[in-house]
């Protein structure tokens, strides 16, 4: 007992002094509660109690005191162990109660406390338990609202670390689905976990992801994306090499395939890694929906396309290259902006910075005036400015497509860099034309090439291409065609099924 | 890190100081859609037809308020030379990129059009896809400036017209300019280009009863042949649709050919290939020209049976008289002029070069005595709708 040898204080003997303690370090809190009673089972020895009101489930907190009060008076029952100490009475006997462990210092005890649990201190022993009385009040599971789907699962995570990690182990009923938890934040304490598939997930990136959040020294973690920028392999990228997701399901997959989850508490979003460019584009969905469906990555691929070039290619064409247009569309355009008394290029950031305004304001108003901003905006950014003459109807459709298309991605953190590297673009449109939009390009490419999610280069399977791969990469083939994990995920246990195509019997059915 | 932050931020301001030089904003821009070229006192009269886009693209409609093309000419004694002193007349920058007609005048095209066609053909704005027309009896000016009710801009009329008469009657072919001067510059053949006239009145029909008002209409009509790079003079039309049937360049037409009692049944030609193989022998070259079409019976005006094989036969028969009648009448032509507008030199060459080497001096004396042996299978394929036509059963009630 004495020997812990830790710097952690160790209780004192007295329980008076021990509450006292307790009280002095938490700075009287309001919200702790001490409890007093005086058991009479064993020489009328006095416990005590304590929680952090709100973070306990006071129903079970009221059954175990029962239970201690209850044999307060009851010295028979217990007669024949009265060899026994009342630690181990209290212990053995009278906690109904599953999850109990021993504390011995005052650390282990503000840590339990403050995470929700009740603490029973015992006077006369420099000794007490943690009996695990977690509860608090939660949002529950509820329905999806950033990942929607059409056909799957409407579950999304939680705040709490619990409800996500059940919800996962809900989906794989495996001994080898693995959880590991730390506590990050000096000040926080914020319980992190890592999940993944023992067999399937690679060993070297389970030991990285460990490794790197060992390395995280902070004050506070409130957000997994605090996480995700921590651990991240390359920070000056505008690509989030960290895949996330609210939905269960998603990261299900994502253990399947032998990628690692990292849940955060007090977050919905949980973080995968490692994650490819092409992981941004596939939803939950294209594998519900039949094979077919898979088609539409090739939607979000031109839209990715659209939305990142279309403000710079018209104003290219319009300022520089007017011989690249059919003659009757050039002529159209050209009346559009007869007395439009901006450049293209202007007009083009001008409009693209109204929108990126009206998305911002979009997200942050209060919900009450929101219809009242959306009119406006919507008159800002169509009919008004249009006849006032200030920006000429081609470039509204442009803006308003490129708006549109950077909402299809199903991951929403693919749409900020492109959001920022669409204003780059478009400079170097208006100042270089096409040429400066392929330096643009040439050089977005040869970045993305050089980036990593957990030594996974970024733009695999397509670069470095695996044939293999590409089964479900901008198409996504029937589940019986895929008989294989990622290869780029470089796990050893690489077989999914074996599958063949499905057909009738050989005597018809 | 510094340093390198320093030489980022210098790459990214030396973006800025170029400050776009050739940036050019689309209103700043007169697209020009046609040229036209004349030649006046020894000087080119240049004219230009540029777009007017908001009349264009106005969707207020009704009101023809203004043109919705405004054309400027000037003389000047060098084209480029005029191109740049026309700003003096322009409000805008003239952009070349959009011609889509070049119309040169009969004068200019019977002196000679090689100093028109080298600025053009060097500049980079300029795209050489525009299609070359020749004013027939007519200045260039004139042409680009008669208004088609229905096409608002003449060089679009133009272009249009030329590629739906080519695609459908065949009595004229598009020539673009890099066609033109590979024509110039290739040996054992010799360039042509279609002619528009300014023809006849056309009824434009008013609402509300008011009168009609009559305009007067462009025409194509038929092919100038040129020798190098002058115009030598005309084919008619039946000429025309011959030289397109030697070239290969029906995509369709229609022969008509005769019945009984003046009637006449008018066949659809669907498609059509020559193959055209030179011969030397004896020193002595022979062209032999064989014409392969498919057509189908558009129109039937006589009392005849389609369902019967022979009948059909018949019509075949009589269709490739027509077309050899065609391809004849053009070759004579062609002879006259002593210009091997059909490419029968090349023909030789491409037989055997060597025989061309024999042949080339006074190729074109030699051509004039050319004997063209032509053969012409015609198939026809269907009937329409209906075999029998309605008309002889009217006639037995």
């Amino acid at each position: 007992m004495e020997n812990r040898g830790s710097q952690a204080a160790p209780f004192f003997c007295s329980l008076d002094e021990n509450v006292e303690e307790v009280k002095r370090e938490l700075g009287n809190s309001s919200d702790l509660v001490t409890r007093k009673i005086r058991m009479k089972a064993v020489d009328e020895v006095e416990v005590c109690i304590l929680y952090t009101e709100g973070l306990v489930d006071k129903v079970l907190i009221s059954s175990f005191m029962e239970s201690l009060m209850l044999h307060a008076g009851k010295r028979d029952i217990l007669s024949h162990e009265t060899e026994a100490g009342p630690l181990s009475l209290i212990k053995g006997f009278l906690l109904t109660i599953g999850g109990v462990e021993e504390v011995y210092d005052f650390d282990a005890l503000f840590n339990a406390m403050l995470t929700g649990d009740t603490v029973i201190l015992v006077d006369g022993f420099s000794q007490g338990f943690i009996v695990n009385t977690k509860q608090w009040e939660d949002r529950g599971v509820q329905e999806t609202s950033v990942q929607t789907v059409v056909r799957g699962s409407r579950e999304a995570f939680s705040e709490t670390l619990r409800t996500n990690t059940a919800l996962v182990r809900r989906r794989i009923n495996n001994r080898n689905l693995w959880l590991e938890t730390k506590s990050i934040g000096k000040m926080t304490q914020t319980k992190v976990a890592i999940m993944y598939v023992k067999g399937v997930a690679d060993e070297a990136v389970v030991a990285e992801v460990r490794q790197r959040l060992d390395r995280i020294s902070i004050d506070g973690i409130l957000e997994s994306g605090n996480i995700e920028e921590l651990i991240q392999d390359e920070t000056f990228t505008p690509f989030p090499t960290i895949y996330n997701t609210e939905r269960p399901d998603s990261v299900a997959a994502g253990l399947l395939e032998g990628r690692v989850a990292i849940i955060v508490d007090g977050t919905p979003v949980v973080l995968l890694a490692p994650a490819v460019f092409v992981q941004f584009f596939q939803s939950p969905e294209d594998y519900y929906q039949r094979a077919d469906f898979g088609i539409l990555r090739i939607l979000r691929l031109i839209s990715f396309f659209i939305a990142l070039l279309a403000p710079s290619i018209y104003v290219a064409i319009t300022t520089f290259h007017q011989e690249m247009l059919q003659t009757n569309l050039i002529i159209s355009i050209a009346a559009q902006r007869e007395g439009v008394p901006f450049p293209a290029a202007v007009e083009a950031l001008l409009m693209e910075f109204t929108f990126e305004i009206l998305r911002e304001a979009g997200i942050r108003m209060p919900r009450a005036v929101g219809p009242a901003i959306s009119i406006v905006g919507a008159l800002v950014l169509g009919e008004a400015a249009v006849q006032a003459g200030l920006v000429s109807p081609a470039t509204v459709i442009v803006v308003s497509i490129t708006a549109i298309t950077s909402f299809v991605f199903p991951s929403f953190s693919m749409s900020i860099p492109i959001r920022l590297l669409r204003f780059g673009l478009i400079a170097l449109a208006a100042s270089f034309g096409f040429i400066g939009i392929f330096i643009g390009m040439i050089v977005l490419c040869l970045h993305l090439c050089s980036l990593r999610s957990f030594g996974v280069p970024y733009m695999s399977p397509l670069a470095p291409i695996d044939l293999s791969d590409q089964k479900d990469t901008l198409l996504r083939f029937p589940i019986w065609m895929m008989h294989t994990r990622p290869h780029f995920l470089r796990q050893k246990n690489i077989v999914r099924d074996q599958n063949n195509k499905p057909k009738p019997d050989e005597n018809g059915a | 890190m510094k340093r390198i932050g320093v030489l980022l931020l210098s790459l990214v301001l030396l973006a800025f100081v170029t400050g776009c030089w050739n940036r050019r904003e689309l209103n700043d821009l007169a697209i020009i859609m046609g040229i036209g070229i004349d030649k006046v006192d020894g000087e080119y009269m240049i004219s230009t037809q540029i777009v007017n886009p908001g009349e264009v693209a106005s969707k207020d409609g009704g009101g023809m308020s203004q043109s919705a093309v405004a054309n400027y000419s000037l003389r000047a004694s060098t084209l480029f030379e005029g191109i740049r002193k026309m700003t003096t007349l322009t409000p805008r920058q003239l952009y070349f990129s959009h011609i889509q007609v070049l119309v040169l005048g009969e004068q200019v095209a019977r002196e000679g059009v090689k100093e028109v066609l080298d600025l053009l053909f060097r500049d980079h704005e300029v795209r050489p896809d525009f299609y070359m027309i020749l004013a027939k009896d007519a200045s260039a000016i004139q042409i680009l400036s008669m208004i088609d009710p229905l096409e608002k801009i003449p060089a679009s009329k133009l272009y249009k017209s030329l590629e739906t008469v080519e695609r459908i009657w065949g009595s004229i072919v598009s020539v673009q300019l890099d066609e033109f001067i590979t024509q110039l510059l290739q040996d054992g053949v010799e360039p042509v280009l279609g002619g528009v006239g300014v023809k006849e009145k056309v009824r434009m029909g008013a609402a509300g009863g008011k009168p009609l008002q009559m305009s007067a209409l462009l025409k194509y009509q038929g092919l100038g042949v040129f020798k190098e790079d002058k115009l030598l003079g005309w084919f008619n039309e039946e000429e025309s649709i011959g030289y397109s049937y030697i070239t290969s360049r029906v995509k369709g037409t229609v022969e008509e050919v005769s019945c009984r009692e003046k009637k006449k049944i008018a066949i659809e030609i669907i498609r059509s290939k020559a193959t055209v193989s030179g011969i030397v022998e004896n020193g002595k070259p022979q062209i032999e020209v064989n014409i392969a079409a498919e057509g189908n019976v558009g129109e039937a005006d006589c009392p005849i049976d389609l369902s019967n094989p022979k009948s059909m036969y018949r019509l075949e028969i009589e269709a490739e008289k027509q077309i050899k009648d065609k391809v004849q009448k053009a070759v004579r032509k062609a002879q006259k002029f002593q210009s091997d507008v059909f490419g029968f030199g090349q023909s030789i060459y491409q037989g055997n070069p060597k025989n061309w080497g024999k042949v080339e001096r006074g190729w074109n004396q030699t051509f004039a005595d050319l004997e063209v042996k032509t053969t012409v299978d015609v198939k026809l394929r269907r009937t329409g709708k209906v075999g029998k036509s309605f008309i002889p059963l009217m006639k037995k009630e």
